[in-house]
């Protein structure tokens, strides 16, 4: 990318119907700048308190979780990109982020479990994991991924791959059906 | 003890506790970095007011809560259920914006679980 084909970019980016693209280190700040952008730029939309409580989920976990920490003097902050994008009939919200190899197992036997399972069903899994102290390594309530899978239509994707002997890079994206109030 | 007052910012709720009427006012959003530092004085404040035996009313007036959030709502709950059930006076009031039936149901399903009395309220 380069001067050039700024416009190029532009472009593309209008005629993907890219709403919200960031590569960066994402702080707390950052998390409610674009919680404020997405429900400005949603806000006709009926499903938006639920696409706001993801977008918000995955943010966090890429500033408590991302391999590539930033931190600044107000707290943690980690690297990695978002991206929401709108299609015909969905919103597609995505997350990426390094992590570390030893955590792949983990993260996706999560994601595997959240898919395996019904509305009603991670209802009671949510409940149940509520009351418990948090997993080892958890710096939130370690339900996120549950919760996201409450929300969201349709199964979390969730893609690892191995970047080299000690990093992968973690995608997960979900997805909304669109629905005008 | 005198009143305790934290004031909202775009992340986190208001704040209220009185110690003299025993009353503590979570109101607004809540999706701070560290949910667990941030409600920190909230069961402190919690702690001395059920050791001093006050009667409680506690209300719940959230528009909306991240899950790091929702694991501090359940154990302020949790540490109230368990004071009512020792024989403290309490009261829960869950308020929920008119048209938001999530918050509503979440009232619901984080009340079913508990003994103490829980009313849940539209405003």
């Amino acid at each position: 990318m380069d001067h050039e084909n700024l416009y190029q970019q532009y472009k593309d980016t209008q005629d993907h119907r890219v709403l919200l693209s960031f590569k960066g280190t994402i702080s707390q700040e950052v998390v409610t700048e674009f919680g404020s952008m997405i429900r400005s730029s949603l806000s006709a939309e009926s499903n938006i308190k639920k696409i706001f409580a993801v977008f918000i989920e995955l943010a966090q976990n890429i500033v408590r979780y991302s391999s590539e920490q930033e931190p600044n003097p107000d707290g943690n902050a980690g690297v990695g990109i978002i991206l929401l994008r709108e299609k015909k009939d969905m919103y597609y919200l995505s997350s990426g982020n390094m992590i570390q190899n030893e955590n792949a197992a983990k993260v996706k036997e999560r994601c595997d479990k959240v898919n395996s399972m019904n509305k009603d069903e991670l209802k009671v899994y949510y409940q149940e994991k509520i009351r418990k102290p948090p997993e080892e390594g958890s710096k939130g309530a370690g339900i996120g991924l549950i919760d996201i899978a409450r929300k969201s239509d349709g199964p979390l994707k969730c893609t690892i791959s191995e970047i080299d002997s000690s990093h992968s890079f973690l995608t997960l994206t979900v997805t909304f059906k669109k629905e005008k109030r | 003890m005198d009143t305790i007052h934290i004031q909202k910012t775009k992340a986190s709720p208001e704040i209220i506790m009185n110690f003299q009427n025993g009353s503590l006012d979570i109101t607004g959003e809540s999706y701070p970095e560290n949910a667990m530092s941030f409600y920190k004085p909230v069961f402190d404040w919690l702690k001395s007011a059920i050791d001093s035996k006050k009667e409680l009313l506690i209300n719940f007036k959230l528009d909306y809560f991240n899950t790091s959030t929702s694991k501090c709502v359940i154990d302020i709950l949790d540490m109230v259920d368990k004071y009512h059930g020792s024989g403290g006076i309490v009261k829960i009031k869950w308020y929920y914006k008119e048209d938001d039936d999530d918050m509503m149901e979440t009232g619901e399903e984080f009340s079913s679980d508990l003994k103490a009395p829980f009313e849940i309220l539209s405003y």
